[in-house]
C-alpha cells in the first residue's frame, strides 16, 4: 500500500511547520490493517485443521484446563501448593483466599480444592 | 491553566534501586534521580520503536497540568499526568517503561473512584484514537462519515467524555507511542499475545500501587487487537488477585480463527454479511436498502438469515464446492447490494472484494464502510480511507495536545510501528489466538465481572456479528453486546458516541452495585 503512505507523508509534511519547534512528527512505520497476520503465519495456520470454536461444556474444560495448567506450574510435584507458592508465582488471587480454599486447614491445597472453591461461587 | 511537572517520585526510583541492587534478576544499574523540571517538562530521552530497541534505564517522571471540564451541566476538576511508568516483573526487575496519559477527578475517594485503562491494538499501534477519539477530556471532531472539513480537524472539548464515571489512564503497548523495553529486554520481549498481556498486567499493577489505587474499582477498555488483549489480560489480573469491574471490548478480534478477514482462504465469510447489508444499504445497494432508523431490524433480518440458512450452505460450499441455492444467492445479493454474478462466481466473498467491487470505480473504507472516495488506485494498493482521512489529523493534534499538558520529547511519537510483522500470535496452542477462553477463565475466577462488547454496523474489519457468534460461546447474563451506527471506532460518529455514553454510564453502574 505505498500510495497510502504517500497520503500520510504528504499530510504529514503540510502540518510538520506548525510542530517541528516542539516535537518532531508522530511516524507510520506500517499501514492500519488490523486485525492482519503476516503471511507466513497465514499460511501455517489456514494449513491446519479447522478446530470449533469451544463453547457450553467444551469451553468450561478448556477454562479448567488453563487454570490448571496454572496451578501445576506453580505448585510442588505432588501436586500441592502453600500460600507461599502461590504468593511467589505471583497467584495473588490463591494467595489471598487460600484460607477460604483450604477448607481442610492442611496448609496446602490442590488443584481440586481451588476448583471446588470456584464452583461454590455464584455461577457467572 | 496552571501549569507544573515534577518527579514522580523519588521514592520509586530508590525502590527501584534497591529492587535491582538485589540480585532479583534485573540487571539495569539503579535510574537516575532527575531533578524536579519546572514549567514545561522536555523529556530528554530518544525513544524507540524497532524491534531490538532497549532503554538501559528510565525513570518514572510526569508532567502534571490541572484543568476544568463541563458534563452534563457539571464542571469537574481533573488532573492530567503524562509521562513514564515501570512495569516490574515479579521480581521487582524493570521490564518497560509505558508512556501513559492519566485523567484523573480531583478530590474523589480512591476507593470508590473507578479507574479505566484504555488501549488500541494493531498489535503495534499507539493509544492515540482512543485517547483523542473516544472519551477523554478532549477529542478530534472528524465530521466522520461526511469528513468535509479541512484537515487538521479539531480538538474540542468532549462533551461525552467519562471523565464522570471513571479515571481514565490511556497507556501505549510496548514499541509504540514513546513506551519501550528496559534493558535486558527489547521491545520484540513483548511481542507476542502472551508477553504483551504480562506486562499490561504489570502496568496496570505498578500503576495501582504507585498510585494508591489498590481499591479502586477496575476497569479495562480494549479496542481490536485490543480486545483479545483485554481477555488475555483479563485473565492474568484475575490470577494475580487484581480484580477487575468490567471490560468494554471495542469493536474486538477476540478469536482470529472466526474472522474471514484473516483467514479468508479456509474460513466461511458469512459472519460479514449483515456488515455489507449496513454498508450496501448507507449507500442505496440494498434491496431494499434500510434506513438509518430500520437498521437494526434489517441488522436482525439478515443475522438469522445468515445464521440458519447461508451459513449452512458455505459449509457446505467449503466442503464440497456446492453453491448456495438460487434463492439464497438472490438473497445475499439484495442483502449486501453487490450483484447475483458475484455471489454465484464465489458464494463466500471476502470484506476486501465486497469493498472494491460494491460499485466499480468507488473504494469504500475498510474501517467504516460509510467512507468513500474514488477508486484510482492499482489493483492491491487501494488504501482505506476512513483511516487516510483522520491519520494526519490525529497525529498532528497528539503533539499539540501532550505540548499543552506540558510533555515535550525529540523523540517521534510511534502511531503504528512494525511490531504486527514479528508479532508471536502463538497463544494456548494455536498458531492465531482465540481469546474467548481467556475471558471465560476470567470470568470464572471472578464471576461478578462484566463484559460489554460495542460495535459500529458499518465496520468490515472486525464485523459486530462475528463478536456476536464469538462471545455467544460464553454463557453468561454478565455479557453484553450493543451495536451503533459506525464504523470500527463507533465513537467518530457523534450520534454513536452519545449513545455509547448512556449505555457505558449504566454499564458502569451495572459493574459497580455489585
Amino acid at each position: 500500500m505505498r500510495i497510502d503512505r504517500l497520503i500520510l507523508a504528504a499530510a504529514l509534511l503540510a502540518v510538520l511547520p506548525v510542530v517541528a519547534q516542539q516535537m518532531p512528527a508522530p511516524t507510520f512505520e506500517t499501514d492500519m490493517k488490523d486485525p492482519w497476520v503476516p503471511p507466513a503465519t497465514r499460511a501455517k495456520a489456514a494449513a491446519k485443521p479447522l478446530v470449533a470454536p469451544a463453547a457450553g461444556a467444551a469451553l468450561d474444560a478448556q477454562v479448567e484446563a488453563k487454570l490448571r495448567k496454572r496451578f501445576s506450574e506453580a505448585a510442588s510435584r505432588d501436586g500441592t501448593m502453600t500460600r507461599e507458592q502461590a504468593r511467589a508465582a505471583g497467584l495473588g488471587a490463591i494467595a489471598a483466599r487460600f484460607d477460604s480454599i483450604d477448607r481442610a486447614g492442611r496448609g496446602a491445597i490442590r488443584f481440586e480444592d481451588y476448583l471446588s472453591y470456584l464452583r461454590a461461587q455464584p455461577a457467572r | 491553566m496552571e501549569i507544573f511537572a515534577r518527579l514522580r517520585a523519588l521514592a520509586a526510583a530508590a525502590f527501584l534501586a534497591a529492587a535491582c541492587s538485589g540480585g532479583g534478576g534485573g540487571s539495569s544499574p539503579p535510574p537516575p534521580t532527575t531533578p524536579p523540571p519546572t514549567g514545561l517538562f522536555t523529556d530528554s530521552v530518544t525513544y524507540s520503536s524497532a524491534a531490538n530497541a532497549s532503554l538501559p534505564t528510565a525513570a518514572e517522571i510526569t508532567s502534571v497540568t490541572h484543568h476544568q471540564i463541563t458534563i452534563n451541566g457539571t464542571v469537574l476538576n481533573y488532573t492530567a499526568t503524562v509521562g513514564h511508568m515501570s512495569a516490574l516483573s515479579a521480581s521487582q526487575a524493570p521490564q518497560a517503561s509505558f508512556f501513559y496519559v492519566a485523567y484523573t477527578l480531583d478530590g474523589a475517594a480512591p476507593a470508590t473512584r473507578p479507574v479505566t485503562f484504555f488501549y488500541n491494538g494493531g498489535p503495534g499501534s499507539a493509544t492515540v484514537w482512543l485517547h483523542l477519539g473516544s472519551f477523554g477530556p478532549k477529542r478530534i471532531d472528524t465530521g466522520e462519515p461526511n469528513m468535509s472539513g479541512v484537515p487538521p480537524y479539531p480538538l474540542v472539548d468532549n462533551a461525552e467524555s467519562m471523565l464522570d464515571i471513571s479515571d481514565l489512564v490511556f497507556v501505549d503497548a510496548v514499541g509504540t507511542g514513546f513506551s519501550q523495553a528496559i534493558a535486558p529486554f527489547t521491545n520484540s520481549s513483548f511481542w507476542g499475545v502472551d508477553a504483551d498481556a504480562a506486562v499490561f498486567r504489570d502496568f496496570v499493577m505498578r500503576y495501582a500501587t504507585v498510585n494508591n489505587r489498590g481499591t479502586s474499582p477496575k476497569f479495562l477498555y480494549g479496542e481490536s487487537y485490543g480486545g483479545p488483549r483485554t481477555a488475555v489480560l483479563a485473565d492474568l489480573l484475575e490470577a494475580a488477585g487484581v480484580h477487575l469491574k468490567g471490560v468494554v471490548l471495542q469493536s474486538p478480534a477476540l478469536n482470529y480463527n472466526s474472522n474471514c478477514g484473516i483467514l479468508d482462504i479456509v474460513l466461511s465469510c458469512t459472519s460479514y454479511i449483515p456488515s455489507y447489508g449496513a454498508v450496501g444499504s448507507w449507500f442505496g445497494f440494498s434491496n431494499p436498502s434500510a434506513s438509518v432508523a430500520q437498521l437494526p431490524s434489517f441488522m436482525a433480518e439478515a443475522r438469522t438469515f445468515v445464521d440458519t440458512q447461508y451459513e449452512p450452505s458455505i459449509q457446505a460450499w467449503l466442503n464440497s464446492g456446492a453453491l448456495p441455492p438460487d434463492d439464497q444467492i438472490t438473497r445475499v445479493a439484495n442483502i449486501s447490494g453487490l450483484g447475483r454474478p458475484h455471489w454465484v462466481a464465489n458464494p463466500n466473498r471476502n470484506p476486501e472484494y465486497y469493498r472494491l467491487n460494491l460499485n466499480p470505480g468507488t473504494l469504500y473504507g475498510r474501517y467504516d464502510g460509510r467512507v468513500s472516495i474514488p477508486n484510482t488506485f492499482p489493483p492491491n494498493q487501494a488504501p482505506d480511507p476512513s483511516s487516510t482521512l483522520i491519520s494526519a489529523s490525529f497525529s498532528q493534534r497528539l503533539v499539540q495536545h501532550l505540548t499543552a499538558l506540558g510533555y515535550t520529547t525529540p523523540s517521534s511519537y510511534t502511531m503504528l510501528g512494525n511490531a504486527i510483522q514479528v508479532w508471536n500470535f502463538h497463544h494456548d496452542g494455536r498458531d492465531l489466538p482465540d481469546t474467548v477462553p481467556d475471558l471465560a477463565s476470567a470470568m470464572t475466577q471472578n464471576p461478578q465481572l462484566k463484559v460489554l462488547a460495542v460495535n459500529g454496523y458499518h465496520d468490515t474489519v472486525t464485523p459486530f456479528h462475528t463478536t456476536e457468534l464469538d462471545l455467544a460461546r460464553v454463557t453468561s447474563s454478565n455479557v453484553g453486546v450493543r451495536n451503533y451506527v459506525g464504523g470500527h471506532m463507533t465513537y467518530l460518529e457523534n450520534s454513536s458516541r452519545r449513545a455509547m455514553k448512556t449505555d457505558l454510564t449504566a454499564f458502569y453502574g451495572s459493574a459497580l452495585a455489585n
